[in-house]
């Protein structure tokens, strides 16, 4: 139901004094260079890559909050920078975000109830009682309960963990059919990585939506991930189902960082591949 | 907002100055508002004595407890009556200054670029007028009367506001949560007014402290300066008359009081802004 093709975006670098010698243009930098992919309604996907991979300049692209150089983004079969442009508003209901830093992700000013209120309020719901109604049933969905002791709180009497679980109530309060997690647990302790994987799966599945899962982190795709994608300067290199891919990269990069998560187990015998890629530089 | 003006409170009332200025400042606010009622005499009246002579510079009595000034009039009356128009263009500049500083930090900070550059300008413009000259220019030209007086003194009061405001809707518009609101569909003026405001709020109460500080003084000086409405009694004007009649020396009962006022006044404004800015500003918090 998502598919994105051909996704790219440039961007100008700073224009030195070089790019006024002749023969030179203005130079770019290509984040995103020909991404294409699809996923199913309660599939998830993980994006997998390295700092600088272009894997959050997706995300961004994806939900618009950067506007793509070129390429589209379907929904259902409709092209959603056209959907974007006729009703902006709309467009927003159907694609959300949960971002990295659930601290920063927040607006500290707001208690819990408004920060997971205000997408309703934003898209022109102005029934208070349907709101609050709404705000209850979410949260109780992610995991605060009882919602009640939540609703008057303001982010910074919340642990990271309870703040990003408002950070997906605030997300699927307006019931998206498409996800966008960038590195959702990669700011959070070890002990509650897990939980959270665990709800976003299980929030996929349940409601149907079809999730981009962004990360770095090879080790938690696993228990969240049908199917994996290893982006490299910008573009995809592999991709397949996650326990093909893991256990059977075919490219030289996947490899490496396959090789590169580090094991429990001190015996196992481990084979390190030598570097193949060369950095970003 | 509620919760912000409690905070306000809540914050203030920690350490020694903050509480008392806020007793000072609900002291003059009850007296800006009770003080023409409950004045002995009519402040411009001259005032007689039993034998029907004028009571020139009277000394302190119990008719007259701060005394006279040269033509007889009660200075008692005259500081009571005279809280109101402090406090009022203080108060109605301090609250100019921050609406007009806020709205422009927070429009150019947001939008950047050329309406940035466009209202930078503007501000910059501003802070090229001389503050008090300009003033006076202003109340000359079209009358003396408070609201000039209010109107004159926003006008160069705003400037440092937006500025400090637009500098730190800069950094907050940078913020995961300001991209949150975006992808739920929130307009720019929800963003900037639903979002980003009450994150500058406590920067425009600190700074509506130091304008209500600052408006009171020159309310003062230019009441001194014999540039005030001259049908109000203020502070700044008692303290006026008694230069201009050159009798300061022969009559200090005259000119110690509104010039304790003032400064008193003044300090405990700055005592609740200080205060304030502690809590907000974790900087400060060590000195």
């Amino acid at each position: 139901m998502i598919d994105v093709r051909d996704l790219t975006k440039h961007y100008a670098a700073a224009a030195g004094l070089r790019s006024l010698l002749p023969g030179r243009g203005r130079e770019v930098t290509r984040a995103v260079e020909g991404v294409s992919f699809a996923i199913g309604a309660g599939e998830v996907l993980g994006l997998v890559g390295e700092s600088g991979s272009g894997k959050s300049t997706t995300g961004r692209l994806l939900v618009g909050l950067e506007t793509p150089t070129s390429g589209s983004m379907r929904i259902d079969g409709t092209d959603s920078a056209a959907a974007r442009a006729r009703d902006k508003k709309a467009f927003h209901r159907q694609v959300q975000m949960i971002f990295q830093d659930p601290y920063g992700a927040l607006n500290p000013q707001h208690t819990v109830e408004d920060l997971v209120g205000r997408p309703l309020l934003y898209q022109g719901v102005r029934d208070r009682a349907a709101i609050a109604k709404s705000v209850r049933a979410v949260l109780a969905e992610v995991g605060l309960t009882p919602a009640e002791s939540y609703l008057g709180k303001h982010p910074h009497q919340l642990s990271g963990g309870q703040r990003q679980r408002v950070c997906i109530a605030r997300a699927i309060i307006l019931e998206p059919r498409f996800l966008v997690a960038d590195e959702p647990v990669s700011m959070l302790d070890v002990s509650i990585k897990w939980d959270i994987v665990r709800l976003l799966k299980r929030l996929a599945r349940q409601r149907g939506i079809a999730m981009l899962y962004i990360t770095h982190d090879l080790a938690t795709v696993g228990a969240v991930c049908d199917r994996l994608a290893i982006m490299y300067r910008g573009r995809i290199v592999e991709t397949g189902p996650v326990e093909q891919v893991m256990a059977a990269p075919a490219d030289p990069y996947t490899r490496t960082l396959i090789a590169a998560i580090p094991s429990a187990d001190p015996d196992a015998v481990r084979v390190r591949p030598p570097v193949l890629v060369q950095g970003l530089g | 907002m509620p919760t912000i003006i409690l905070d306000f409170f809540r914050a203030v009332w920690r350490g020694p100055f903050g509480p008392t200025g806020l007793v000072i400042l609900g002291i003059c606010l009850a007296l800006a508002i009770l003080g023409p009622a409950i004045a002995p005499y009519d402040p411009v009246a001259r005032n007689y004595d039993a034998a029907g002579k004028l009571l020139r510079l009277a000394s302190p009595s119990w008719q007259h407890w701060l005394g006279t000034t040269l033509l007889g009039r009660d200075v008692l009356s005259q500081m009571l009556v005279g809280a109101r128009p402090a406090l009022l263009v203080g108060g109605l500049t301090a609250l100019g200054t921050v609406l007009i500083g806020v709205n422009i930090g927070l429009i150019a900070g947001y939008f950047g670029g050329r309406i940035d550059s466009f209202l930078m300008r503007l501000t910059d413009m501003f802070l090229g007028l001389p503050f008090l000259p300009f003033i006076i220019i202003v109340l000359s030209l079209t009358g003396r009367s408070l609201t000039t007086m209010v109107i004159a003194m926003t006008l160069v009061m705003w400037r440092s506001t937006a500025r400090v405001v637009r500098a730190q809707v800069l950094s907050l518009r940078e913020m995961p949560f300001i991209a949150a609101a975006r992808i739920t569909g929130a307009s720019d003026l929800a963003i900037i007014y639903r979002e980003i405001a009450p994150n500058i709020m406590p920067i425009a109460l600190v700074s509506v402290a130091f304008a209500l500080a600052w408006a009171i003084i020159t309310e003062a000086s230019i009441g001194f300066l014999g540039f005030g409405d001259p049908s109000v009694v203020s502070w700044g004007s008692i303290v006026y008359d008694a230069y201009a009649s050159q009798m300061m020396y022969r009559a200090p009962w005259w000119v110690i009081p509104p010039g304790i006022a003032i400064m008193v006044l003044v300090s405990a404004v700055y005592f609740v802004g200080r205060a304030y800015e502690q809590v907000i500003n974790p900087r400060l918090r060590t000195g």
